[in-house]
């Protein structure tokens, strides 16, 4: 398996990328990368773990030590075996059977129910639009073992990502005012950089670096304005 | 001489219009840009000067909340003198110009900086103004080389220096940031490519003055 064909969501806009992708094809910011390192390192442990027929409990596994105590650890991997069955049709109503229990030798307990409770889920996550992260998943997302850092440490403070449609309105809000419009954008991006979550500062770079290089370039078109009100002078 | 004096004048061709009615002289020789233009690149080269010599080129936390909303008031004035100016609303002066300028100026090296280095997951640590307290002798040196300049007590080669190297660094810097943002290159290739970036960005502004603003300045004076 080459690192083209591994993909990940995107920490912003939660569409799937390639897993070495430093910047989202869709939304254009900035990545969190993984390095080939973590990358490699996890991919062995995904065999390894694949070799004792515990793949995805083995994986989900070690993303849910940064987010569960030790003593919460069993309840996990009920809960990803509960995931497995739920997704091959079993609606975990009827009594699921962990991975080691296909040739019928040991009878799994019974699994409780994964989908989100209270008492798993402390504080809601949101993705980039707003909504609920992961509603009626797991805690974590099995499509993505890869993901570097939890849904949490991502968005730092807890605060719910700027939309889009905002960064589109600022961005425009801040390139048609010439002059003022670049000093307002310069305040906001650093406001924005000081911010906590990553992506308030992934657009305040953005933003600090657009109003600068408009800056240059209104100066630039001064030069035309000042030739114009220049010739108006000596018409009049 | 002739030499250096046609060089600085052609690099402040690409971005100047060069009336002489709006040009500080040293000596007997005009500027090689008007009087607002030199207080912004005067206050570019002081900034890039004082960054330069503190070794925080590489510096990743920009100013703070307070100061950046203190410099950009300080730059609020030359885009209302520009902006009444050119409406015909005020009369402006040479010194108004020239200092408004130099306010202008002076912040954007501390913007331009961090806005290169600033890391998203990083802690960012070095900081480039450690202090509101560092601002005052960069704007105190950054005043009295403005004051040394509208004198005309500067040589003409060390105010089109003070000029040129300003306006460099202005153009090196935007391109090193934009190809530091993109997170695709290593350091070595990374400083070939601000080269090249900065290089394109001057045979751009020369060829929109050459074919652009130069015959439009011809058209719009002397027609």
């Amino acid at each position: 398996m080459t690192d083209n064909y591994m993909q990940k969501k995107c920490d912003f806009c939660g569409e799937t990328i390639p897993v070495t992708a430093r910047r989202c094809a869709y939304c254009g910011s900035i990545l969190e990368v993984v390095t080939n390192n973590d990358y490699r390192l996890q991919e062995q442990h995904m065999a390894q773990s694949q070799n004792t027929g515990e793949q995805q409990a083995g994986v989900e596994q070690d993303l849910s030590q940064s987010q569960n105590t030790g003593e919460q650890q069993p309840v996990v991997e009920q809960q990803d075996a509960g995931e497995q069955n739920y997704r091959a049709g079993s609606q975990g109503s009827a009594e699921p059977q962990s991975p080691g229990s296909e040739d019928g030798n040991q009878k799994a307990p019974p699994l409780q129910d994964y989908r989100p409770s209270a008492q798993n889920y402390n504080q809601p996550q949101y993705n980039n639009r707003g909504t609920e992260y992961n509603a009626g998943g797991t805690q974590y997302n099995a499509q993505r073992p890869y993901y570097k850092g939890s849904f949490t440490d991502d968005f730092g403070s807890g605060r719910e990502p700027l939309s889009n449609g905002l960064k589109v309105f600022l961005t425009i809000l801040f390139t048609v005012l010439p002059g003022i419009g670049q000093l307002a954008g310069i305040i906001t991006a650093i406001v924005f950089m000081n911010a906590a979550d990553k992506d308030r500062k992934s657009f305040g770079v953005a933003l600090l670096v657009a109003c600068l290089v408009l800056f240059v370039l209104v100066c630039i078109g001064c030069f035309v304005i000042g030739l114009v009100s220049q010739s108006a002078d000596q018409i009049w | 001489m002739q030499y250096i004096e046609a060089f600085f004048n052609l690099l402040g061709s690409f971005i100047c219009h060069q009336m002489p009615e709006r040009t500080l002289r040293a000596g007997a020789l005009l500027l090689p840009v008007c009087a607002r233009d030199m207080g912004i690149y005067t206050g570019i080269f002081v900034a890039a000067l004082f960054i330069t010599m503190s070794g925080r080129l590489k510096a990743q936390k920009p100013p703070s909340i307070a100061m950046v909303i203190t410099m950009c008031l300080l730059m609020l004035p030359m885009i209302l003198d520009g902006m009444l100016s050119y409406c015909g609303i005020i009369e402006t002066s040479n010194a108004a110009r020239l200092f408004t300028g130099l306010f202008f100026g002076l912040p954007i090296p501390f913007l331009l900086v961090p806005a290169a280095h600033f890391s998203i997951n990083g802690a960012n640590e070095s900081k480039v103004l450690k202090h509101a307290g560092e601002l005052i002798p960069v704007y105190c040196s950054g005043i009295i080389l403005c004051m040394v300049l509208f004198w005309g007590y500067v040589p003409y080669f060390l105010s089109g220096s003070i000029f040129a190297l300003g306006l460099l660094f202005l153009l090196s810097r935007i391109s090193y940031t934009i190809f530091t943002r993109m997170q695709r290159y290593k350091q070595g290739k990374l400083y070939m490519l601000a080269t090249a970036g900065t290089v394109c960005i001057i045979i751009f502004l020369y060829l929109l003055s050459q074919f652009i603003l130069q015959p439009l300045k011809r058209m719009l004076l002397n027609g």
